[in-house]
Parts: structure tokens; C-alpha cells; sequence
């Protein structure tokens, strides 16, 4: 008999279903519209950083640039280890607990272990650009950090501790609000030079206050004088020369953000490309004896198709194209797309970001962290971009954007193009902070690459490359023994049946972030390399054939 | 009896924590209910998780949000007046589409584009025939990078009015966005034809070619803007950029030195540019333009002293509002308040001294009241300022005409105008001015001329007849 009681009991069960259907929703794995599936497992990483941005409401400039992030294998145990930069108190706020930047091991299955103190690399500066290498070319990777304030070198010791030699290297750079920082070989001498970007002329007593109607905003690089930037040589004896001068480096002043150190017209040199903010970016064009020659303006690259000294964060660097010359694509303020530069070769670059899709998404966001990377393995490189204003009361003054947003990936499309893929990608875009630095790297070894952001005031984000292709990858380490250790600015170039891509080796790059120095390439479902052929800087080129794939494979440079 | 269901409810609630139940249906619900709450807290646990922008997340780490001291108040007292102006003309004129319009641009100038949208729509459900706010929400959505909406509300005004210039130019613009640029390339041959003369178009010319890598075409495109907008650093970019793709590094370099001459003075006055793209605004400049438009609706309903009201107040609040003033001095004129004209006229002249058209009006204002001599030296300065335009020669021969002097010079000067812009109005006051110095036979011709030019109009064709009269 039915009864009213019945009829309430299978109401609840209904509502239950419901009830469980939302949950499972809500925890449902990745949506499968993409191959590319990225899952947020921040949670279960063990990483409980937490990244202050210093501010106590004076809004000074330096809160907003938050900093990068670095990706490297510290104790070459054969996993990629993860450095967050971190902020400092600024003046007139108060904290119980000194910020520092944090080192976190990777003990492998993305579980992480924070080994900030006993590796010594807890720098209490205001953190904002990092780069990894072996400037001493002892075989481990040294790290170095562009601070507000003196910038820090820690020298890599080799058993899983560094010690600071800032002093001793002479690589301090005085007290200057820095950014992007690179390690490169600028005459192909076989040791690593160093690069570091500065933003603005910024000082507590520089400081400006700026009102959007009632509300009190951040101010932008105009409000400050612009800065030169830093080129130090490396003496081979554990010191470095300041050689901005000299170089034609510091001739050039403007508002440096991300930067990257990249052989742009193919000359066998590494050139500087440095993203401005609000100003022409840079290309500071090597002539291979480490003198560089600013040609941003003719090179195509300083301003956007529209004439538009964009407000530059990052550089993501990679043939997105398969045509054998690297493009450059760098981030920028709201209102403006982020821009693909195609490299046309000959030191030319034309802004094709409407042409082939790269901007999707961006107008309404202010982007900071990007980097190429093949997240599918389908042989083109695909791009990740991370998100979040720099005022956190923006939603005050306007609709049209957010503070917290979401990042953006671009899925390659193969035919030159790019499509916003991002709602088909899975609960790790579903994230939603001020994200600013972004890197890159396979962080379980498992044949894809995995995303790390930084997020300003908060905690990071982890994402995990679900992606179930099937398709095959290399992953390859150099290991260079006339040329510097990790084969900095060596260039790769990977043939697999009718796939041929290149790639070659930075060290920093992205927005103020380091990752990547193991190359990576997707190669669809081809299931061997024809060949590889590595040219390594300061001259030589070796050559492998018929390589196996879905391996990690460490080159050592052939002597001779 | 009791209501079942009543009873139910009042169990399930009553029931003390941790009580037992009795009977299997009591423990299914039980069952049911824990299940209920557990996934409710999963719920509740993934909404938390999800919803990290909670107000306090977003405030500076260590302390507390700020705004400029004095301006909230101000700025919000504005803000809310400029509102009400707004709905008070919704309230005046509740069968007219443009009031709700209004309000849109009100509520898009202070950032909120969606409530923006949402009344645009409904003004063009009131007047489905409103290019100009098909064309306003297509601007809002360019703004958001949807550019397939623009594209189709651009499409919906252009079956509107076809030929509105800049519509086909935005509708390219849209598509270049989209990288449709056969498309765009195809929309800018029909603005061209609309406005063949504007800079603008030929910059969007030279952007496309860019892009499909036609360079020739590129320093065409650019070459010509450059002569219709002689200086533009936009201009010398395109040509650096496109010359250099074509292997002529020499020219490129020089286009690039003159482009970064130009930006480089450009970086001076642009300190604050990322402020301007983060839309917010002032309210003051707002609300004077907000009863700029509100007394332009007024004035056009005869509603002349509520019209006034508003643009004195518009004046007020922008002390360099030049469109308020204007309205003002035609208002007074109108109204034969020529004292008020001239009062107002003076300020526009103080504004903007190098402005021509500010002089004239003082001038003309100012001959309104038999002030002659002032008259003549405020459009004297006009003419000084803009010698090519012919508004200040015409002035001065009407104010030579009325004061019944130096007509000798009235006379080149009438020939001056007619020189410059040869219609009916000037060949017309050449007519009249001949004919105060006696010339006969040349206001015959010039007013026969202005007749030709102007049959329907009255009374040139009664002035050329009284000429034919009195030979």
C-alpha cells in the first residue's frame, strides 16, 4: 500500500540521488572533452608554502609582481624539485613568522618534502625572479635569486646543501628591485654568464600613491623612473665581472619583467630578449663575443601589430610551428592579448596572435606566468598561460574583470593554430587565484608535463598531467663538457618519420621562473627517432640515430 | 487526524541528537537523512574549497583596504545623483527608448558593463532601429573579446544604416580579432567607399596586409594614412615593420627613428595609460556628461529652463566642458539672454584660447549685443587662429554687414569665404555685401549663384529677385 511516509522516504531518496549526482559532479575526474587532462593535486602534495606578497596596504609596486618559480633537480636524484620565490614584509607590515623562499624535494608520486633549512636556501629577501645553473660547472645545479635588495647566489655543495657566495662571486647587484634573472653563455667560453633583469627605479621614498575614483590602486611603471639592467661575466674562478657597461647592456633602460636568454636568429649565439612593462621590449642581439645591440624595434617584437608598447610580463619561448626557428610569446596587462611573435627568421618576428588564435582569452586578463609545452604529446607545442589582476578590489571599479581568475590553456591545433581548450581540461583549470609565475616539467617522470603556479598571497597550485594518449615522448638532458654543464643554449633538434622539431636549453625563463632544462618532445604516435642532432654553444654538433623513445635520455657532449 | 507529513517533518526535527529510532522505515530515513547531511558536507566542503575569493582573501595581507580620504563620499553622492538624473529622465519621458539607453552608458561608465548591457537591450526593444546602441553594445562585448557578438550586432546595425562610417571598420576589426582576414580585408573596401578619406581606415589597411604578409600592400595602406594624418607614429611603425620584410633595411630605419621620436614624446604625456584601461572613471566628469545628454533631451522637448538647469550644472562640475558651454550660449542666445551668452562664451575662450570656432562664438555673441568692437577683434582672433576655415570670414562679414562698416573689406572678406567653401550661405552674404558697396552687378551674380545652389530656398530666391528688380 502506499502510504505518505512512503511517498516522503522516496522523496529523500530522490533527493539523495540528486544529492550524490552534484557531489560526483562536483568531484568528477577531469571532463574527457580534451586530450589534455590536467588534475589539481595540490592538496596531496605535502607542499604547505604559502606565498605573501608583503603588502600592508600602501599598495607599493614590488607587491604586485609577486615572483617566479623554478623547476630543477637540485640532488640530481632524477626528479625535478620545486624553489617558490617568496615576498618580505614591507615596510609597515607586521608578521609573526619571517617569509622565506622554499625549497621542496620531490620524493616521487607528487609527494613533496620541504627541505628549505636544511638546504639553505631560505633567502628572507623580497623574492621575484630565479634561474638555475651550473655556474661552476661542477655538475650540480646552483641557483640564483633577483631580489628587491641584494640578489642571492647560492653555490650548489652537492650533497643536497648550498651556500650563499653572493659575496664572494660579487654577483650582489646593489639594491635594486629586480626581476627575471638567467644564467647563459654569452661568448661560448663553456662557462655560465649571468643575466638579471630590473624592473623600476623603486624606493620606499618613490613610492606613489595612486586613486582610481575613490579606490586606491596600485601604481603602474610610469610612475618611476625605468632601470638598466645587469650582465655579469663569469671569471672561471667562482667570481663574476660586472660587464653591463662594457656589454652595451646598460645602455638601454626600461621596466624588465620576464626575460630569455635564446639564439633568436640562429647565429650559433644566445641573444636577451626582455619583456618591458608598458615600455618596448628588448632583444639585445649577440654578435657572439658577449657585446649585445638592442633591436627590439626592428626585430618586430618591442611592439604588438598595432604600434602598442604592451605592459610585457612573461616570455614563453618555443617553435610552436615546427619551422626550426623559436617564437616568443609574452604576457601582458588587461586589455591587451597576450602576443605570439612568429620568428620568420633573419632576427624577424611578426605578431601573429590573431592569425593563429594565441591570445584567446587573455583580453579581459591580466596574464603573468606562460610557457610552450606539448602537455598532449602529440608532437606540437601547446600553451599554458597563468592569470590574476594585480588590484584586489578591481571588482570594485569594474565587471569586466576579476582579481582571482582562471588560467588559460591553448591546445596547438598542429596547423598552426591555437584553440582555448581550457573548460575541456579538467578540475586543474578549474582554479581560481592570482596566479603569477608558471613552470613546467615532468614532476613524476611519467613521460608528460606536469604545471606548477605560483599564486600570489596564497597558497600554489600543483597540476598533474592525466592526459591518457598513448603518444610517444624523449626527454632529453645534456650534459656538455667543453660547453657549460647542462648544455645551456644548446639546440635540439628531434626527426621522428615526418616530425621534426627543435628546442634548445634555458636557463629562466616564463615570468620570472626557471623550468625546463630537461627538453622535452611529444612525438604523436611515431615510436622512433630518426635522429637527433644537438648543437651545442661555443661550436660542435653531435648527432644520435635511431633512438628509442618514451625515455629520458642524457646526451654527453663527444670530445673532439 | 494528523498530517503525515507534518508528522514527519516535526520527528525529523525534533529528534534529539543521538536518539534512537525505532522500526526499519525510521532507521532508513535515518539512513537517508545522515547521508543527506554528509554529502551536504561534502557539498558545503567543495564550495569552501572552491571559493577561494571571499572578501578577506582579497584585502592587502597586513592591513586593511584604502581609498582616498574626503573622495568616497564625494565620488558615491555623485554617483548616485547621476543615477537619479538618469531616472528621472526615464520617469519625464517613459515612451522614449533613448533615457533607457542612457542609463546603460550610465551604469557602463561606471564599470558595469552587464547591467550596461541589459538596459541597451531593452532600449532596443523599446527602438529595435538604434544603430548607435547596437554599435555601443558591440564596443561593451570588444571590450569582453566576444567578437562573434560584435560581429552580429555590428551586422544588425549595419542593416540599420549601411553606410554609417566606422561601422564596416569596426566589423573588420572584429574579424581581424577572429583572424578572419578575407573577411576584414573585404569589410574595409566597403568603409573605404564610405569614408575614403579617414586615416583610420588605411591603419587597418596596413594592419591586415601585415598580417597576410603582403608587405607592398602594407606600405601602401600605411603610406597613405600617413598623408591624411601627417606625424602619426602608428603610421611610421607599420612602414618600418613592413619595409624591413621587404629587405629595405635603409627605409626601415628611418621610419623606426621617426616612430621612436614620436613615441618617445608620447611616453611623456602618457604616465598614467594603465589607469585609463581599467575603465574606472571619476564621477564628476560622469555626471556632467550624464546631464549634457539629459538636458539635450529636455531642450529637445522645449523643456528650456530644466534644459539649462542641467548644463549649468554640468558646467560646474567640469570646469572644462566645452560642450555644456556651447549648448549654454545657444540657449541663452536663443533665448535673447545675451549678456549670459556672453559671459559663457568668454569662459569657452578662457578654456580653450586656441580653439577658433570659441572666438567666433564670442564674437557673434557679443555682436548680439552691439558690442562691435569686441566682436570684431574676438573673430579676427578666430580667423588668425584657423585662416583655412571659412566660419570666421563669414562671421566677420556679418558683423561688418550689421554695424554698417568698413564694407569695402566686408566684401574680400565674403569673397574669401565663397573662396573656401563655395555654397549658397556664403555666395549669399557675397551677394549682400556687394550690394552695400554698390556693386550691382556682382551681387546679381553672387546671388544668382546662391540661388543655383539652393532653389528651395526662400529667401535667397526673394533676395535675388528683389536684386533682378532694382536694376
Amino acid at each position: 500500500m502506499r502510504t505518505a511516509r512512503g511517498r516522503d522516504i522516496r522523496s529523500l531518496v530522490s533527493w539523495f540521488a540528486a544529492a550524490v549526482m552534484a557531489c560526483a559532479c562536483a568531484v568528477a575526474p577531469a571532463r574527457a572533452d580534451s586530450p589534455i587532462q590536467l588534475r589539481d593535486v595540490t592538496r596531496s602534495t605535502g607542499i604547505t608554502f604559502k606565498h605573501t606578497d608583503g603588502s600592508g596596504g600602501k599598495r607599493y609596486i614590488l607587491e604586485v609582481m609577486s615572483g617566479g618559480v623554478a623547476l630543477f633537480d637540485y640532488d640530481r636524484d632524477g626528479d625535478v624539485d620545486i624553489y617558490f620565490l617568496n615576498g618580505a614584509p614591507l615596510k609597515g607590515t607586521k608578521t609573526d613568522v619571517t617569509p622565506t623562499n622554499a625549497l621542496y624535494r620531490n620524493d616521487g608520486d607528487f609527494k613533496f618534502t620541504d627541505v628549505t633549512n636544511q638546504a639553505g636556501v631560505g633567502d628572507t629577501g623580497f623574492g621575484l625572479g630565479v634561474a638555475a645553473g651550473d655556474y661552476d660547472n661542477d655538475g650540480d645545479l646552483d641557483l640564483y635569486v633577483n631580489n628587491y635588495g641584494p640578489n642571492v647566489l647560492y653555490r650548489n655543495n652537492g650533497d643536497g646543501t648550498f651556500t650563499d657566495v653572493t659575496k664572494e662571486a660579487g654577483v650582489a647587484s646593489g639594491h635594486r628591485l629586480g626581476a627575471g634573472a638567467n644564467f647563459i653563455d654569452i661568448e661560448g667560453d663553456g662557462d655560465l654568464d649571468l643575466f638579471a633583469a630590473n624592473y623600476v627605479a623603486w624606493s620606499y621614498d618613490a613610492h606613489t600613491e595612486r586613486y582610481l575614483g575613490p579606490w586606491m590602486v596600485y601604481p603602474g611603471p610610469r610612475d618611476y623612473l625605468r632601470s638598466s639592467n645587469v650582465l655579469f661575466r663569469n671569471n672561471g674562478d667562482g667570481t663574476f665581472t660586472d660587464i653591463s657597461e662594457a656589454s652595451g647592456i646598460a645602455s638601454h633602460v626600461g621596466a624588465g619583467m620576464g626575460t630569455v636568454c635564446v639564439d633568436s636568429d640562429n647565429d650559433g649565439d644566445t641573444d636577451i630578449i626582455v619583456a618591458n612593462d608598458d615600455w618596448g621590449n628588448f632583444v639585445f642581439q649577440n654578435d657572439g663575443t658577449g657585446k649585445f645591440t638592442e633591436v627590439g624595434l626592428i626585430s618586430g617584437i618591442a611592439h604588438d601589430l598595432s604600434a602598442s608598447a604592451q605592459s610585457s610580463m612573461g616570455i614563453a619561448c618555443g617553435d610552436y610551428n615546427n619551422d626550426g626557428w623559436l617564437d616568443l610569446q609574452m604576457t601582458s596587462y588587461q586589455t591587451e592579448l597576450a602576443t605570439l611573435y612568429e620568428n620568420l627568421g633573419g632576427g624577424l618576428f611578426n605578431d601573429v596572435t590573431r592569425v593563429t588564435g594565441a591570445g584567446a582569452g587573455t583580453l579581459t586578463n591580466v596574464t603573468w606566468g606562460n610557457g610552450f609545452a606539448d602537455f598532449d604529446n602529440d608532437g606540437d607545442r601547446d600553451l599554458f598561460i597563468a592569470c590574476g589582476h594585480l588590484n584586489d578590489n578591481v571588482e570594485k571599479y569594474t565587471d569586466l574583470t576579476t582579481y582571482y581568475a582562471r588560467n588559460i590553456l591553448l591546445m596547438n591545433t598542429g596547423d598552426g593554430k591555437f584553440v582555448n581548450v581550457s573548460d575541456e581540461c579538467g578540475d586543474g583549470m578549474d582554479v581560481k587565484l592570482s596566479s603569477r609565475g608558471a613552470a613546467f616539467d615532468d614532476l613524476d617522470n611519467d613521460g608528460d608535463i606536469d604545471v606548477v603556479i605560483l599564486n600570489s598571497r596564497r597558497e600554489p597550485t600543483i597540476l598533474r598531467n592525466d592526459s591518457a594518449t598513448g603518444n610517444h615522448w624523449i626527454q632529453i638532458q645534456l650534459e656538455g663538457v667543453k660547453s657549460n654543464r647542462d648544455g645551456v643554449g644548446a639546440h635540439v633538434t628531434v626527426v621522428a618519420g615526418d616530425l621534426k622539431q627543435m628546442d634548445e636549453v634555458h636557463s629562466g625563463q616564463g615570468y620570472q621562473s626557471h623550468f625546463g632544462m630537461r627538453l622535452h618532445f611529444g612525438l604523436g604516435g611515431r615510436d622512433r627517432i630518426d635522429r637527433i642532432e644537438i648543437r651545442w654553444i661555443g661550436g660542435g654538433v653531435d648527432v644520435l640515430e635511431n633512438v628509442e623513445v618514451d625515455r629520458l635520455l642524457t646526451i654527453t657532449q663527444k670530445k673532439g | 487526524m494528523k498530517n503525515p507529513k507534518k508528522s514527519a517533518k516535526h520527528r525529523s526535527t525534533k529528534r534529539p541528537v543521538g536518539a534512537k529510532g525505532g522500526g526499519r522505515g525510521g532507521r532508513r530515513v535515518r539512513l537517508l537523512i545522515a547521508g543527506v547531511i554528509a554529502c551536504a558536507a561534502v557539498v558545503v566542503g567543495l564550495v569552501l574549497m572552491l571559493l577561494p575569493n571571499a572578501a578577506e582573501d582579497a584585502q592587502p595581507q597586513g592591513g586593511a583596504e584604502v581609498t582616498s580620504a574626503g573622495q568616497p563620499a564625494t565620488d558615491l553622492a555623485m554617483k548616485n545623483e547621476t543615477f537619479e538624473v538618469a531616472r528621472q529622465l526615464i520617469a519625464d519621458f517613459p515612451e522614449s527608448a533613448f533615457p533607457i539607453g542612457l542609463m546603460g552608458t550610465v551604469h557602463n561608465q561606471f564599470g558595469n558593463s552587464s547591467k550596461a548591457e541589459k538596459w541597451w537591450l531593452r532600449c532596443l526593444e523599446r527602438d529595435p532601429k538604434r544603430a548607435d546602441v547596437y554599435e555601443v553594445l558591440a564596443v561593451a562585448y570588444l571590450r569582453k573579446g566576444q567578437y562573434e557578438k560584435v560581429a552580429d550586432l555590428l551586422r544588425k546595425a549595419q542593416a540599420i544604416v549601411p553606410n554609417l562610417p566606422g561601422l564596416h571598420r569596426r566589423y573588420a576589426e572584429a574579424l581581424m580579432e577572429m583572424g578572419k582576414l578575407d573577411e576584414a580585408l573585404a569589410a574595409m573596401e566597403k568603409e573605404v567607399k564610405v569614408a575614403p578619406d579617414f586615416s583610420d581606415n588605411h591603419l587597418v589597411f596596413g594592419k591586415i596586409y601585415l598580417q597576410r604578409k603582403e608587405y607592398e600592400k602594407a606600405v601602401a595602406a600605411y603610406t597613405k594614412a600617413l598623408e591624411m594624418r601627417p606625424g602619426d607614429a602608428k603610421c611610421y611603425y607599420g612602414l618600418a615593420t613592413a619595409s624591413q620584410r621587404l629587405g629595405q633595411s635603409d627605409k626601415a630605419r628611418e621610419y623606426m627613428e621617426t616612430f621612436s621620436r614620436l613615441r618617445d614624446d608620447d611616453d611623456r604625456i602618457s604616465t598614467t595609460r594603465r589607469m585609463t584601461t581599467d575603465q574606472m572613471r571619476r564621477a564628476a566628469p560622469i555626471l556632467a556628461e550624464t546631464l549634457l545628454d539629459v538636458g539635450r533631451v529636455y531642450n529637445g522637448h522645449r523643456q528650456v529652463l530644466k534644459a539649462e538647469e542641467c548644463w549649468k550644472r554640468a558646467a560646474v562640475l567640469d570646469t572644462t566642458n566645452t560642450a555644456c558651454r556651447l549648448l549654454l550660449v545657444e540657449l541663452y542666445r536663443r533665448a535673447r539672454r545675451r549678456q549670459e551668452a556672453v559671459e559663457v562664451a568668454e569662459q569657452l575662450r578662457k578654456i580653450d584660447p586656441k580653439n577658433a570656432s570659441y572666438h567666433q562664438v564670442a564674437g557673434v555673441a557679443l555682436a548680439e549685443m552691439k558690442r562691435f568692437d569686441a566682436a570684431e577683434v574676438a573673430i579676427r582672433k578666430a580667423i588668425e587662429l584657423a585662416p583655412e576655415h571659412p566660419a570666421g570670414y563669414r562671421s566677420l562679414v556679418e558683423v561688418l554687414l550689421l554695424s554698417n562698416r568698413k564694407l569695402p573689406e566686408a566684401k574680400v572678406l565674403a569673397q574669401k569665404a565663397v573662396e573656401l567653401a563655395p555654397t549658397a550661405w556664403h555666395y549669399s552674404l557675397l551677394g549682400k555685401a556687394c550690394s552695400r558697396n554698390q556693386d550691382h552687378s556682382g551681387a546679381l551674380a553672387a546671388m544668382k549663384r546662391a540661388a543655383e545652389l539652393a532653389p528651395d530656398n526662400e529667401d535667397i530666391r526673394k533676395a535675388y529677385e528683389k536684386l533682378k528688380e532694382t536694376k
